[in-house]
């Protein structure tokens, strides 16, 4: 802060200013004259460099997603907040994508992608953070443990929106749910992937159709082996999948621009990887919300926004 | 990057910023947090603005007293340069100018170059910015640095220049205002709020024109009569308490300087206290303070054309915009070379200073009278114990060296107040109405010798408080004040005078304001600043002018059922900060207000979800986010001028909109008013 900033220098030339004052006002018969104003002029000036040296922590930007934040913070801090955010340009979908992506991420040492920039200072934060996650006991950092709770409570709701999604399924399928409890949020991939898009623009969309979709879209920008290791489920249970999706269709429709750009960043992502590029673009197809019957033509609707793009 | 906000776990209250959260050492910073809040709840339960006022004030008071006690320091160095330098004319001439040169060329290019609106008094802009209208920077803290070198070098330069100290120094105690406001706000930890801050600067000013003289009473009076137009009650009490607190601890100063035993007024007078003046010679005061206010119309109409001129001619107006420090250094040289004591110097007792002038002439002997039959010698040193002598020439007696002053100093005085420096201008004419008044004293001590009534006893006349009252009454009819009576009494400690004094100064000001606007709002006149002058005169014709007559009407409103194109349309053709929001194209119903800002930063960021086939408008840009202000005051176009004036200046507004049965009809700002008061007070001719 500016202001700040302004208000310690002005107390410090304050202090400089007293003592100088006090110099001057010498005189012998009043040692008691000079003596206040050298007291408080050192006070001051000693007090002003040990604020400005304690000015001194690591600037950490950090790029939550408000629409988290609303269940856990008190209304003042949503007001506050919103007040803040209120003031940012950018559009919400990727922060929406980057903290889901945080919400799930298990292994906690590895903070990469919670886009943190450690900007002029020595110390490294992330040992001071890192082990706060782990144990989930704080000492101070009060900010951690509530977001790891957060994560922990999402991972909760998920698991929910998933049983809830299944007896749905189940009620207007009638196909067997033993095996789609594992399999059932791979298995709608595509869809939950549009869903979590959607959300951004959309985020007054449906519980459990938002909830869905969190364990996917991290995954599907996991490192290259988590990803072969979702997509080796999906390779299990290729008959519940049609199934799943008309249940998908039915449920929410968003629009058919988003699936295509969506595709397309999905696309970009996997090649990004130098792993076996090929077999990924051939796993994207599996979850087309389109009538599965059909999966030449969506085909090359896949393939059009690559084109044009 | 956004603030963001957190919670600490187990503590229940307002998030802190996330930076806070991972600072640090964060028990010793929660104990001191802690201890610093306790500190906070036990004093501010009085209301934190009484430590903030104590603390403008005895602020300020330690300023003025460093910037005096320097100034002293170079002065006395400069007298003792002149008189060691022996006897040869050209070095003393040297060292005679050559001092007043480079200080002045120094302030004005040191402070001109930080800031370009340092230069002169800073009151008439201190004025408009209590008035409302927001002046940027002019009270940013980095003018602070500028005005105190720019003002310590002009006022070191003494009675050469013959300048003062009161203007800067309003502006330098208004940045302290605005500055401890700030840390006011931050401190307490709630939001903005403007009235607030107009509150502290208007302590502020009061602070700083009492601290200047150490005279609380007429301090806060003059800065209300000069600087606000409509003043409220309780900013009485704050101006009084920080403006006494300010003059307390500067004489308390002087004291621990051991330059007096106690707290006691500046300019010691003697004057009779049992019967200080006879009945007759209330005339005379009333009389003195006519000639005053002739004189004051003649000094404000010439300030004025000068300021003109210099800004119009080619020569001063070329040599002002490429080289303030050169020009600042002629007009230097001109007054140097005038004062020179054993030149032209001699018959305007330039050897004394400003301080020492106001002493010599509230004397209470009369020097006619004394100097009658002898004349005394020249002494080669100001004597203390006699400063008076100064004034006593051979040849020309002391009313040749009074007249010699008068009409010399008038123009050397407009001329120093067109040198773009930090310089106050109220101390001038005071000192040049103390002549005035001591003249007069002269000539009526000679024409009676022996007091007015003769008969009984002898009360002879005191020149002295005819300097008095005519330092009161020039210097109130140039600024248009009364309270500069109230500020004779404080510095000289004597109040006997009181009604003769006031007398005068209500005669003189009489005068002025028939004929002249005040310094101030000449300075403001010529500068040009947005300020909104008042309705002048009621046989003008203002009460009959309404609203309707000079509102603007053209007005660019958004309409909630317009389509997307026609939005952006009317934003980028048009230029105002702030759009009329009205309910559809038809009805024009005034429902709110857009800033232009959000609109267009709204527009930019248009999310892509429009459901086809729906055409997009306003209302669903408006409910996407972005903010609307509600319309808290409205105008009627049948509202008369001086409603609407009111309005303005009591609120500070800056902007209303007409509304005409819910119909947005108009708007009007500061500019509209200024011109409705200007086509009333100057008529156009009719062609």
């Amino acid at each position: 802060m500016a202001d700040e900033k302004t208000f310690r220098i002005g107390f410090i030339v304050l202090g400089l200013f007293l003592l100088s004052l006090g110099t001057f006002l010498m005189s012998h018969d009043r040692p008691q004259v000079y003596g206040t104003f050298y007291a408080m002029g050192s006070i001051m000036v000693i007090g002003g460099i040990i604020w400005s040296m304690c000015q001194c922590y690591p600037k950490i930007t950090f790029v939550p997603a408000d629409s988290d934040f609303q269940g856990i913070l008190s209304p003042k801090a949503l007001s506050l907040l919103e007040d803040r955010l209120s003031e940012v340009k950018s559009p919400q979908p990727p922060y929406v994508r980057l903290w889901e992506e945080a919400a799930y991420d298990q292994s906690l040492p590895d903070f990469t992608h919670i886009q943190m920039k450690v900007l002029g200072y020595s110390e490294d934060p992330r040992p001071l953070l890192a082990p706060e996650l782990k144990t989930g006991v704080s000492s101070g950092e009060e900010g951690e443990p509530r977001t790891a709770q957060a994560w922990m409570e999402a991972a909760v709701v998920v698991h929910r929106g998933l049983d809830e999604n299944e007896g749905e399924r189940a009620a207007t399928q009638s196909s067997p749910p033993a095996h789609s409890q594992g399999s059932a949020p791979l298995a709608s991939f595509q869809d939950d992937l549009d869903m979590g898009s959607s959300e951004g623009s959309s985020p007054h969309s449906s519980p459990p159709n938002r909830d869905e979709p969190h364990p996917q879209v991290p995954l599907a920008s996991r490192g290259p082996l988590d990803r072969f290791s979702d997509f080796a489920l999906i390779d299990d249970t290729p008959t519940s999948e049609d199934m799943v999706l008309e249940g998908q269709v039915q449920k929410a429709a968003p629009p058919s621009k988003q699936r295509w750009s969506l595709r397309a960043k999905e696309k970009e992502t996997i090649q990004a990887s130098a792993e076996e590029p090929e077999q990924e673009e051939e796993d994207l197809y599996y979850g087309l919300p389109d009538s599965p019957g059909d999966p030449l033509p969506d085909k090359e609707l896949g393939f059009e926004p690559d084109v044009q793009g | 990057m956004e603030e963001l906000v957190g919670l600490r776990e187990g503590f229940s209250g307002k998030p802190v910023a996330l930076q806070e959260l991972w600072s640090p050492c964060p028990r010793i910073r929660r104990s001191i947090q802690g201890g610093l809040e306790w500190l906070k709840e036990r004093l501010f339960r009085v209301g934190e603005d009484w430590y903030f006022l104590m603390a403008l004030g005895v602020l300020m008071a330690l300023i003025s007293y460093a910037m005096n006690f320097a100034i002293g320091s170079v002065v006395r160095a400069h007298k003792w340069l002149y008189t060691e330098i022996g006897d040869g004319h050209l070095l003393r001439f040297l060292s005679w100018t050559v001092y007043p040169v480079a200080l002045l060329s120094f302030s004005s290019g040191f402070s001109q170059s930080i800031t370009p609106s340092s230069g002169g008094s800073g009151i008439p802009e201190v004025k408009t910015i209590l008035s409302g209208v927001i002046l940027e920077d002019y009270l940013d803290i980095k003018n602070f640095g500028a005005k105190v070198t720019g003002l310590s070098c002009t006022l070191a330069t003494g009675s050469t220049s013959f300048l003062g100290k009161l203007g800067p120094f309003v502006h330098l105690s208004v940045i302290t205002a605005a500055y401890l406001g700030r840390v006011r706000t931050k401190v307490i930890g709630e939001s903005e709020n403007k009235i607030k801050e107009m509150e502290m600067l208007a302590a502020g000013a009061a602070v700083g024109v009492a601290t200047v003289f150490a005279a609380p009473f007429s301090g806060v009076l003059f800065s209300i009569e000069v600087m606000s137009s409509h003043f409220s009650v309780w900013n009485y009490w704050r101006g009084f308490f920080a403006a006494t607190c300010g003059a307390f601890m500067f004489r308390l100063l002087a004291v621990f300087n051991s330059e007096q035993e106690t707290i006691t007024s500046i300019y010691k007078t003697s004057f009779r206290v049992d019967i200080p003046f006879d009945l007759p010679e209330i005339f005379f005061f009333v009389a003195l303070g006519a000639i005053c206010g002739v004189l004051s119309c003649g000094y404000n109409f010439c300030q004025r054309m000068v300021l003109f001129f210099v800004k119009a001619n080619g020569f001063t107006s070329k040599l002002l915009a490429t080289s303030k420090p050169m020009y600042s250094a002629l007009a230097a040289l001109i007054l140097a070379s005038i004062t020179y004591p054993p030149g032209v110097g001699r018959f305007m007792a330039s050897r004394l200073s400003m301080e020492e002038h106001l002493k010599t002439l509230f004397d209470n002997n009369s020097w006619a009278l004394m100097t009658k039959n002898s004349s005394p010698p020249w002494p080669a040193e100001p004597d203390p114990q006699n400063l008076w002598l100064e004034w006593c020439h051979p040849q020309s007696t002391v009313f040749g060296t009074l007249v010699f002053f008068l009409v010399m100093k008038f123009w050397m005085l407009i001329l120093a107040t067109t040198i773009p420096i930090p310089a106050g201008y109220f101390m001038p004419i005071f000192i040049y109405g103390a002549v005035i008044g001591r003249l007069l004293g002269e000539v009526l001590s000679i024409i009676f010798p022996e007091g007015i009534v003769a008969g009984g006893e002898v009360n002879p006349i005191m020149p002295g408080a005819y300097a008095l009252a005519g330092a009161a009454a020039f210097s109130g009819a140039v600024t248009h004040t009364i309270s500069t009576a109230l500020l004779a009494f404080e510095l000289t400690g004597q109040i006997v005078h009181a009604l003769p004094v006031l007398m005068a100064v209500l005669v003189a000001n009489a005068i002025a304001q028939s004929y002249q606007p005040s310094f101030y709002d000449g300075t403001i006149i010529v500068k040009k600043l947005p300020y909104l002058p008042w309705i002048r005169g009621r046989k003008i014709g203002s009460y009959p002018m309404t609203v309707g007559h000079f509102m603007n009407c053209t007005l660019t409103t958004l309409a909630k059922d317009m389509s997307l194109e026609e939005v952006i349309k009317v934003v980028l053709s048009t230029d105002v900060t702030q759009y009329p929001l009205v309910e559809t194209i038809e009805s024009q119903t005034l429902v709110g207000i857009v800033k232009r800002t959000h609109l267009v930063q709204a527009l930019q960021t248009e999310p892509v979800s429009w459901a086809p086939g729906q055409q997009p408008c306003l209302q669903d840009i408006l409910a996407n986010g972005c903010p609307t202000q509600p319309v808290t005051l409205q105008l009627s176009p049948e509202a008369s001028l001086h409603e609407t004036h009111n309005l303005f200046e009591l609120l500070n507004l800056q902007l209303l909109f007409v509304t005409s049965q819910g119909r947005a009809v108009g708007s009007v700002t500061r500019v509209e008013l200024k011109k409705a008061i200007s086509i009333l007070t100057n008529p156009p001719t009719p062609k």
